[in-house]
C-alpha cells in the first residue's frame, strides 16, 4: 500500500467508509506524512517521545475530522494535517517549559457533532467523567463497540474479528456492551436510563 | 413510549454522529421528551457512551501509530542534521579541484607541445653573445665567420671553419666549452647524433658548459630515438635544482609519457 498513491478525495472516501479501508487508509495517511515530523523538529526540537506523540494525537485529530465533516476539502489534505501537527506540537512544546513540574490532567475531547448534541439538547459539559469510562469495559465488550462505533466494522465483520458466530450474535453482544456502558454513565452520572 | 420508539430516536442520533444524517429534527425530539421524560437521560447517556467509545478509538489507534513509530524505528529523536549539504559542498569543492587540475594538465600539455624538444633546440641554441670571445683581439677572423655561420643556422659552413680551427692547440684550450659546444649542437642540428653525443660528452662537470652540455646531450638521445637515454637524461635534470633547465626537463618527461 505504501508504494500507492491516493488522492485526498480516495483518503477521504476510505476514512469514510469504515472497516478495514479506515484501518488501511489510516497507516497510508500515517506512513505519506512522516516527513513532517522532521519538518516540524527540525523547528522545535522536541524530544523522540514528544514529537512522536504529537504526530500520532495529530493524525487521529485530523481523522477525527474528517470522520465529523469539519474538515471540508478547502485545502489540502497534507497542509490541513500539517497545521494540525504544528500547533500540536507548539502545545507540547510550551508545556514541556511552562508546566514541567505540573501533572498532566487528561481531559476528553468532544468532537464537532458530538458538540453539536450536546447544545441541542443541553446536555451538560462533563468532560473529566467521561475520561476512562470505556476502561471498566472487559476486552470482547471494548473490542466490539471499538470496531462498531469508532472504527465502522459491519456486524459480521465485527462477528469474524471477535469470533463470533454470526452478524446477529455481533449484533446482540454490542446491544449488551453498550448497554452496560450507558449504566456505567448513569450511575456516574446520576442519569435515569 | 415503547423500546422500538426509543431506538428509533437512538438510531437517529448515531445516523448524526455518524455522518449519515446531516440534521437533527429537533422538534420530534422535543415532541418525544415530553411523552417520556426518561428518554433524555437516554439521549444523553447514548451521546456520552458514544462519545466514550470515540475517545477510546482514538487511543486505540493513537497507540497503533505510536507502535509504528517505536518498534519501526521511523523516527530518531531530532533529526540528525543532513550530511547532504556538507557532502554537496564537498562535491563542489572537488569538482572545483578536477576543474583546476583539468587546466593545469591542459596548461602543461600545451606548455609540453610549446616544449617540443625540436622547437626550443631551435629557439635556444647557444646564443651569439654567448659563443663569441670576450677578447676582441684575440678572435680571429675565422672564429668569428663560425660563429656567424652557427647563427645563421649554417651548421656545415660552421662545423668546417670550427675544424679548421682544431689546430690552433691554446685557441681551443682558451674557448674549450664554447669551441665544443657548438661543435657538438652543429652536430645535432645536421642529424649526426652519434658524433654530437661524441662532442658533447667531452665537456667534463668542471667546464661551465657542462649544464648546457647535459642539455643537448639529452636532445641528442630524443632526436636519435633513443628515447630510454633520453628520459634518463631528461631526469637528472630534472632533478637537478640548480639547473637552468630542470622545469623543461620535467615538461619533456611528462610529455613522454
Amino acid at each position: 500500500m505504501s508504494n500507492i498513491s491516493f488522492t485526498d478525495e480516495e483518503i477521504i472516501s476510505d476514512l469514510l467508509k469504515g472497516g478495514k479501508a479506515f484501518e488501511d487508509m489510516s497507516m497510508y495517511v500515517f506512513n505519506s506524512y512522516k516527513g513532517f515530523i522532521y519538518k516540524v523538529n527540525d523547528k522545535l526540537h522536541l524530544p523522540t517521545e514528544d514529537i512522536n506523540d504529537a504526530y500520532a494525537d495529530s493524525l487521529v485529530k485530523c481523522i477525527q475530522k474528517i470522520k465529523d465533516h469539519t474538515f471540508r476539502g478547502e485545502s489540502k489534505l497534507s497542509s490541513y494535517f500539517y497545521s494540525i501537527f504544528y500547533h500540536t506540537a507548539v502545545d507540547v512544546s510550551r508545556k514541556n517549559t511552562s508546566n514541567r513540574n505540573k501533572d498532566i490532567v487528561e481531559i476528553h475531547e468532544y468532537d464537532a457533532r458530538e458538540r453539536d448534541l450536546m447544545e441541542l439538547f443541553e446536555i451538560k459539559d462533563r468532560s473529566n467523567e467521561v475520561v476512562k469510562l470505556m476502561g471498566a469495559m472487559g476486552h470482547p465488550c471494548k473490542k466490539i463497540l471499538l470496531d462498531w462505533a469508532y472504527y465502522g466494522y459491519k456486524m459480521d465483520e465485527i462477528a469474524n474479528r471477535a469470533n463470533l458466530k454470526n452478524a446477529e450474535t455481533a449484533r446482540s453482544m454490542k446491544y449488551k456492551c453498550l448497554k452496560k456502558l450507558k449504566q456505567i454513565i448513569a450511575t456516574k452520572l446520576g442519569l435515569n436510563v | 413510549m415503547s423500546e422500538k420508539d426509543e431506538s428509533y430516536y437512538i438510531d437517529q442520533i448515531d445516523a448524526y454522529l455518524s455522518g449519515t444524517l446531516s440534521q437533527i429534527d429537533k422538534q420530534a425530539y422535543d415532541d418525544a421528551i415530553n411523552q417520556n421524560p426518561s428518554l433524555r437521560d437516554k439521549i444523553e447517556s447514548h451521546i456520552i457512551a458514544r462519545s466514550a467509545i470515540r475517545g477510546a478509538g482514538e487511543q486505540d489507534l493513537k497507540s497503533k501509530f505510536l507502535k509504528e513509530l517505536t518498534t519501526k524505528k521511523h523516527i530518531s529523536t531530532n533529526r540528525k542534521r543532513s550530511p547532504l549539504p556538507y557532502l554537496l559542498f564537498l562535491l563542489a569543492i572537488a569538482i572545483l579541484f578536477l576543474i583546476a587540475l583539468q587546466i593545469y594538465n591542459r596548461s602543461v600539455s600545451e606548455s609540453a607541445v610549446n616544449y617540443d624538444p625540436i622547437a626550443v633546440s631551435e629557439v635556444e641554441d647557444p646564443s651569439y653573445t654567448l659563443l663569441r670571445s670576450q677578447d676582441e683581439t684575440s678572435i680571429t677572423s675565422t672564429w668569428e665567420s663560425a660563429i656567424q655561420s652557427f647563427v645563421n643556422k649554417d651548421y656545415n659552413t660552421c662545423l668546417s671553419l670550427l675544424d679548421s680551427l682544431n689546430e690552433n692547440a691554446q685557441f681551443i684550450s682558451d674557448h674549450n666549452g664554447k669551441y665544443t659546444l657548438m661543435k657538438g649542437v652543429s652536430n645535432l642540428k645536421i642529424e649526426e647524433y652519434k658524433n654530437a653525443e661524441k662532442i658533447l660528452l667531452t665537456i667534463d662537470e668542471e667546464n661551465p658548459y657542462y649544464d648546457q652540455a647535459k642539455w643537448y646531450l639529452a636532445l641528442t638521445s630524443y632526436y636519435n630515438n633513443d628515447i630510454t637515454i633520453a628520459k634518463l637524461r631528461l631526469n637528472t635534470i630534472s632533478q637537478d635544482l640548480q639547473h637552468y633547465k630542470k622545469s623543461e626537463a620535467s615538461h619533456y618527461l611528462k610529455s613522454m609519457e
